[in-house]
């Protein structure tokens, strides 16, 4: 559980807050406007961990702000929500390292995810979904991925259960019509805008080298891993409807299921 | 760092050394072996001039002194150099006939012997600081100890024979000097005018001591009276001409840096003025507006695009010039979504990225990205794409975007729009860079850019 301050003097920016964060679970939060004894009084008789500050407020300056709340609680984590242009490195010393993210409005629920997440020292869990079509949830979210090829290589790579996946076979089952020229500039498509998405959504799980991809599975909640476990033991749903190559997956859980149906 | 100029001038400073070695040892054996009595004018003479030559060695010590306040490049080397002169004279055989003292020279031999190892020692640092610090610092040591140990050797022959104490100490000098000092000189690609001064400079002063040395021990001579004063004095004007050339330099390198601030100022300042385009961002708030009414998601999707790309715009002219190649990827990525939208009919953009460690100027990729779709007609076309390849060769980065769109003629235009004039001289102004288009009409473009790497620059 966490408790964090957001200071905004504009209420509507309050408000759609509010909503962003509905969806994280284990967070407290405070509302301010721009009022420094009220923030101070707060700070001084409670422990937070974060606080979400504008910059641009009339009644205290955003930056002083987090100087005096960083006096008062030198661990506290601050993330400065504004719509100015403000660099990391412009900022005072005196605070620096206590700023984990800038995040600029107008701001999407995965920017002040991600900040949380930095705020709460946890990373989200990525939950895939191969059972009855292949979509991707982080914080109760679907992830929109920049290509079809994109999410197609992201299940290949989870279907690997752990194992790296070569450029060679991610090309062979990808595309298999296409000469090999071809299919090398869109396989390197196809990673850099899923390592667009994953950048952007915050999930670090997978690691990008020369020729292969490798995915962590410790960050991630997957009904095919299950199913592979045993923790779930029968599924009636069609695996990866959409996909070519996952007939011998297929195969391999059907056979399963009818060993486990007895 | 001013222009090199190659081994020449140094190889120059070794013959004049050696001339001067030469005529220093002349000089010696002919003008003064004969006469014992100093004349009372030549002893004022000598007694001034070592004054003044002492007055300027201070003031040299304290200017290189505050100069490690200052100048933040300024290493100790040239402190501790200018240091072992002042202490050399100030100790020499000169002041021990003016003052009349009656003290053994023999002390004193010893120490401006070790007083000339601590000078070649820093001499050779300033020369080259890779040197100094690819080779083993113990090396440098085991050379000291090592014409340490011969002196202290050689002096244990005082009470049989001062002549081996003073080949000794020759040997070792030379020894010392030359071996490092060849080492030096075919490792280093190209030695600057200062240099080649600093190393007249160290010559002087080693060939002064050599030669007068030689004569006194060889018995050809007593020490001619007054030499170290003026071979002092004439280290002082070349310490001078350093700092004349150091002055100028930096004036110059200044005024340099002033006309490419100003350069780049104004073409930073032009991009807002290109890059902000009324068309596309009217036709993206129509598009959002009129997909809200459809869908809310989408009109989210829609909408952080735009704000994203407006973002990216005010941002170029925010202060930061270079951003890296990912980074403005992104931003094309951003931009290219938004075009996608606005377009009834599809076209591929395919990022065929492989990961560099290259810098670009913010919105110089994106500028050709735009022109691209502006120009192309890939929307008309059944398999229109875009290409933007990134990749390593040798030494240097190639960015390409290239499409199969409808080409142009390039002799006929030269820009097609002046946001391409401004990235192509940013890229060339910042990263010393190539923009090469070609077109073939009907087949498409391709723009190429490559990047030299950057060589690690070595700090003096």
């Amino acid at each position: 559980m966490i408790n964090i301050i957001v200071v905004d003097d504009e209420v509507s920016a309050l408000h759609e807050f509010l909503n962003q964060i509905i969806t994280y679970k284990e967070v407290n939060y405070h509302f301010f406007k721009d009022n420094l004894d009220d923030i101070s009084l707060y700070a001084k008789n409670n422990s937070i961990n974060g606080a979400f500050l504008d910059i641009n407020m009339p009644g205290i300056n955003g930056i002083d702000l987090a100087k005096k709340l960083v006096k008062i609680n030198k661990d506290i984590k601050i993330a400065f929500v504004t719509g100015l242009n403000t660099k990391k490195e412009d900022l005072p010393k005196e605070i620096i390292n206590n700023v984990i993210d800038i995040v600029y409005k107008p701001y999407t629920i995965d920017d002040i995810n991600i900040a949380l997440n930095k705020i709460s020292n946890s990373v989200s869990i990525l939950e895939v979904k191969m059972f009855g079509g292949f979509d991707c949830f982080i914080n109760k979210r679907i992830v929109k991925f920049s290509s079809s090829k994109s999410k197609e290589l992201f299940a290949l790579l989870v279907v690997q259960n752990g194992k790296s996946l070569s450029m060679n076979t991610a090309i062979t089952e990808l595309w298999p019509d296409k000469d090999i020229e071809k299919s090398k500039k869109l396989y390197r498509d196809a990673v850099w805008r899923l390592r667009s998405t994953l950048n952007e959504i915050g999930f670090t799980g997978v690691t990008f080298s020369r020729a292969t991809l490798s995915l962590n599975k410790e960050n991630i909640k997957c009904d095919y891993y299950d199913f592979l476990s045993g923790k779930q033991k029968i599924v009636n749903e069609e695996f990866l409807t959409s996909y070519e190559w996952s007939i011998p997956y297929e195969l391999e859980i059907s056979y399963i299921n009818e060993k486990r149906r007895g | 760092m001013e222009s090199k100029i190659g081994k020449f001038p140094y190889i120059i400073s070794i013959i004049l050394n050696v001339i001067a070695i030469s005529f220093g040892i002349v000089v010696l054996t002919t003008f003064f072996s004969t006469s014992k009595e100093l004349a009372s004018q030549y002893i004022t003479v000598v007694r001034v001039c070592y004054v003044f030559a002492l007055s300027i060695l201070l003031l040299i010590n304290i200017v290189e002194f505050a100069s490690i306040f200052f100048d933040k490049g300024a290493t100790k080397n040239t402190l501790f150099i200018a240091l072992g002169i002042l202490l050399y004279l100030s100790t020499s055989r000169d002041l021990f006939i003016l003052t009349n003292l009656k003290i053994s020279y023999l002390v004193f031999d010893i120490f401006h012997f070790l007083l000339l190892m601590m000078t070649v020692h820093f001499y050779l640092r300033f020369t080259n600081h890779d040197y100094a610090k690819s080779i083993n610092k113990k090396e440098d040591i085991i050379y000291l100890i090592a014409a340490i140990a011969v002196a202290v050797i050689g002096s244990v022959f005082i009470v049989f024979d001062y002549h081996l104490v003073a080949l000794g100490m020759l040997f070792a000098l030379f020894l010392f000097k030359f071996l490092k000092y060849f080492v030096v000189i075919f490792t280093k690609k190209g030695l600057t005018l200062v240099y080649v001064i600093a190393s007249l400079i160290a010559f002087s002063l080693f060939g002064a001591e050599i030669a007068s040395n030689a004569a006194i021990q060889l018995d050809l001579v007593t020490y001619p009276f007054g030499f170290m004063t003026f071979t002092c004095l004439f280290i002082c004007l070349l310490f001078i001409a350093i700092y004349l050339i150091f002055i100028v330099n930096k004036t110059k390198e200044a005024y340099r840096n002033q006309i490419y601030q100003e350069q780049i100022d104004e073409l930073q300042a032009a991009i807002l003025k290109e890059q902000i385009n009324p068309h596309f961002i009217f036709n993206s708030l129509n598009l959002i507006k009129s997909t809200y009414h459809k869908d809310m998601d989408k009109g989210d999707f829609a909408l952080d695009l735009l704000s994203k790309h407006l973002r990216n715009n005010i941002q170029a002219t925010g202060g930061h010039v270079l951003i890296s190649l990912e980074e403005e990827l992104k931003n094309v990525k951003c931009y290219v979504d938004l075009a996608k939208l606005q377009h009834e009919k599809d076209f591929s953009v395919i990022f065929n990225i492989e990961d560099i460690d290259a810098m670009v100027p913010i919105l110089s990729i994106e500028t050709f990205v735009e022109n691209c779709i502006r120009y192309s007609h890939i929307t008309e076309k059944e398999d229109g794409y875009i290409e933007i390849s990134s990749e390593e060769i040798e030494d240097k980065f190639i960015i390409k975007v290239i499409d199969n769109g409808k080409g142009f003629d390039v002799n006929k235009v030269s820009d097609n729009s002046y946001g391409i004039a401004n990235a192509k001289k940013r890229i060339q102004l910042l990263l010393n860079g190539d923009v090469n288009v070609s077109s073939e009409i009907g087949k498409g473009t391709e723009i190429t850019i490559s990047i030299p790497k950057k060589e690690k620059i070595e700090n003096d």
